[in-house]
């Protein structure tokens, strides 16, 4: 037993913060974010040669076959550089059609999300922050008609899968008849969001089992998680590199005991998510027993946790964190996002309560 | 990534079920604490206590294994067994010795630390000398064959029932302050040594003064060289327990806490069915798992070889703070009897209020004992995230 990263799975982050250190450079995410992108397709390309489209796809399929471990530890990465990737959506798609009990309907599928060919997003949440899968209302015949909210990166998406009433779960061709794609103007622009209008679409039933979408949903949840703590891991470091360099009365601020103290309680706050998203997304393969209490858990304390950093760390940085020429918003507006997608943490404290057995 | 319990584990954990149904309760009404001893000798020698110790000291020597560990925590608990004794001997001066100790010390002290026969306080803080540790005044001077030791202790916990004192003193006023101080063991019971019990806000009087008046320890009883006793205080034991005693006081107080929200009315009803209470509830949960989580995390590297970061240095704050959170819940819980504490009342005879309101109180020695939350913050500050001296 233990609990540690396989040669492996450090490779696999190493190289990924790599690529993710060239290409999203404060002044390339600036760029994106001024530019109101919905996709950056060189990186998106890049990542997607790398096999990062295809963590969580079988290997059949032409993906790495890796589980929602890996699926985390590279999530922390991309919360660490803010990359404006539509990744979240599109693993957690694959990860539904995964599930999909029906050979052809991987085949159909799979392979292509799993090259980056095209391009998958997830459609969970309605209107009244009705994200989990026992409160869609959506109804599935044939066809679909209603709105699904907040699918990221929708309008460069080519499919979605949409979850319905009853907590079964739809693929939708997104360039198909009676689609509205509606972008949001999001907070967090490294990863655009837009609302799904369908008007008696066509869609294709998931053959998967009846926990299918509980199970993708918990995957998120923890893969979330791992990008909250990326992230707040990153404003820590920010506030602490800022904290040595700026000088006022005559002196580096760091050297000020009220501000070290304040960053102390940043790392004290930060750090230990680290176990704990590991954990959220470690259940989700291998302890089912405590799959929903773990990602929930995890989804509300880093969530919670990343807001509080963010926050805290721009305060530190006095003025310059409060321009948008600066970095520091980049990842509170990660931080807003991660915190509200796919449930806030009110919502996952009290899911996580009554998985407690209390 | 593995923390199943594979079949190798069941097997273990029967194996522990076993022993223990053979062995505690014992049948017989013969000395309680005789039977005590002599089920912590049986349970270490099967390899269920003292794990981290070598055998020739007495301890078991087992591999690091936190799903063993846990096992063994479950069970011993679930049957109120004996675990490992509780004392700052053991806790701390036994890692110490291990590391810095020559060998007759380590034969002398550590099998009779571990079977509870040695029982130790800690002299470190003086009265002007806490957080500001280094700067502590106690003096020791070689006359002849012995150290001769003049000065005061404070805050040194259950002095007044121990057997010795491991001591920091200062042995060269002329050397820089971290420089000139020594690490000595102590015969607490001799006639210049004297004790003085201090009550505190729990009405109890765990914590002592210790009064050094020529008291005297032959010149070898000191570990380390003179001069090195700083250095030698900072050692302590690696292994599976390292990183788990926190988690595991946190885990078993939050299981209570879970207990008295069943118990306690909140809104008109049962605490526990109510969803504010439920989500607090959750919250410090949150804080206990991650705790539990990232310490299995820095185990396994530690035991790997390989560097954890910053975790440890963050884990008394971390205790500290999450013992404040569930102290200030139940006080929520507790409601009117909040205003009630019977200083009288025994362990036994406490009610479910009045251990919280208790632990109101108790739980804030986390967060002075062996440096206080700020002395954490500024060594976070300073080693962990590389912040320049004040």
């Amino acid at each position: 037993m233990n609990f540690l990263l396989s040669e492996e799975q450090k490779a696999m982050q190493e190289a990924l913060a790599r690529v993710l250190a060239d290409r999203c450079d404060s002044r390339s995410l600036h760029a994106f974010i001024d530019a109101k992108g919905d996709l950056d397709t060189e990186l998106w390309r890049l990542l997607a040669d790398q096999g990062m489209a295809g963590i969580g796809v079988a290997e059949a399929h032409g993906g790495l076959g890796l589980g929602v471990v890996d699926l985390a530890l590279a999530s922390e990465m991309l919360g660490r550089a803010a990359a404006p990737v539509p990744l979240h959506g599109h693993w957690l798609a694959a990860h539904a059609i995964g599930q999909s009990t029906d050979a052809a309907q991987k085949a159909r599928w799979l392979p292509d999300l799993a090259s980056g060919r095209k391009i998958a997003t997830i459609a969970f949440a309605e209107d009244g922050a009705r994200w989990t899968p026992d409160a869609w209302t959506l109804e599935g015949g044939k066809s679909l008609s209603g709105v699904k909210r907040f699918a990221p990166c929708a309008a460069s998406a080519d499919i979605a899968v949409v979850g319905l009433k009853g907590g079964e779960l739809a693929v939708v061709d997104l360039h198909g008849e009676g689609v509205r794609i509606e972008a949001l103007a999001g907070i967090d622009r490294t990863r655009p969001m837009g609302d799904l209008h369908f008007d008696n679409v066509a869609c294709e039933r998931l053959a998967a089992p009846a926990d299918a979408a509980e199970k993708t949903f918990n995957a998120g949840l923890a893969i979330i998680a791992a990008d909250a703590f990326g992230g707040a891991s990153r404003c820590l470091d920010m506030a602490v590199e800022y904290a040595k360099v700026r000088e006022q009365f005559g002196r580096k601020i760091g050297g000020f005991q009220a501000l070290r103290h304040q960053l102390a309680n940043l790392a004290n706050e930060v750090e230990p998510c680290r176990g704990m998203y590991w954990f959220g997304a470690y259940a989700q393969d291998s302890d089912p027993a405590q799959a929903t209490h773990a990602a929930s858990l995890a989804k509300a304390h880093v969530g919670q946790r990343y807001l509080e950093a963010a926050r805290s760390a721009l305060e530190y940085h006095g003025g310059i964190g409060f321009t948008w020429e600066y970095d520091s918003h980049i990842w509170l507006k990660r931080a807003m996002l991660d915190q509200s997608w796919l449930g806030n943490a009110d919502a996952h404290y009290l899911r996580a309560a009554d998985h407690a057995g209390w | 990534m593995d923390l199943s319990y594979g079949p190798q584990y069941g097997a273990y954990r029967a194996e522990v079920a076993a022993f223990l149904a053979a062995s505690w309760p014992p049948r017989d009404g013969a000395d309680r604490d005789a039977q005590i001893t002599e089920f912590r000798r049986l349970a270490t020698e099967r390899g269920y206590l003292y794990r981290g110790i070598p055998k020739q000291y007495g301890g078991s020597e087992q591999p690091a294994d936190l799903l063993r560990a846990r096992i063994i925590g479950e069970e011993f608990a679930r049957v109120h067994a004996p675990r490992e004794v509780i004392n700052v001997g053991v806790g701390n001066l036994v890692g110490t010795l291990l590391e810095c100790g020559t060998e007759w010390q380590k034969e002398m002290f550590i099998p009779k630390t571990l079977s509870g026969e040695y029982y130790w306080a800690q002299g470190y803080s003086e009265p002007g000398a806490g957080s500001d540790l280094a700067s502590l005044r106690t003096r020791a001077e070689r006359v002849g064959d012995k150290w001769v030791i003049n000065g005061q202790k404070i805050w040194s916990s259950f002095a007044y029932m121990a057997k010795y004192m491991f001591v920091l003193v200062r042995t060269d006023p002329q050397a820089p302050k971290h420089k000139g101080i020594s690490y000595l063991l102590l015969d607490l019971q001799q006639p210049g040594v004297k004790i003085r019990r201090i009550k505190q806000i729990t009405g109890q009087s765990e914590f002592c003064e210790v009064f050094f008046d020529n008291a005297e320890t032959p010149t070898d009883w000191i570990v380390g060289k003179p001069g090195e006793g700083w250095k030698v205080s900072t050692v302590t034991l690696k292994h599976e327990r390292s990183s788990g005693r926190g988690v595991d006081w946190a885990s078993a107080h939050f299981a209570w806490l879970v207990e008295f929200a069943k118990r306690a009315q909140y809104d008109g009803r049962p605490a526990i069915e109510s969803p504010e209470i439920r989500r607090q509830l959750a919250v410090i949960q949150g804080h206990v798992e991650s705790m539990r989580y990232s310490g299995y995390r820095q185990t396994s590297m530690e035991a790997a070889g390989e560097n954890p970061g910053i975790f440890r240095s963050l884990m008394k704050l971390y205790g500290s703070d999450i013992a404040q959170k569930m102290a200030l819940l139940g006080a929520r819980l507790a409601g009117d009897d909040l205003m009630l504490l019977d200083l009288d009342s025994t362990r036994e005879s406490r009610r479910g209020s009045d251990r919280w309101v208790q632990l109101f109180m108790s739980s804030m020695v986390l967060a002075i004992a062996g440096g206080a939350s700020n002395i954490q913050r500024n060594i976070i500050a300073e080693r962990s995230l590389g912040l320049p001296r004040e």
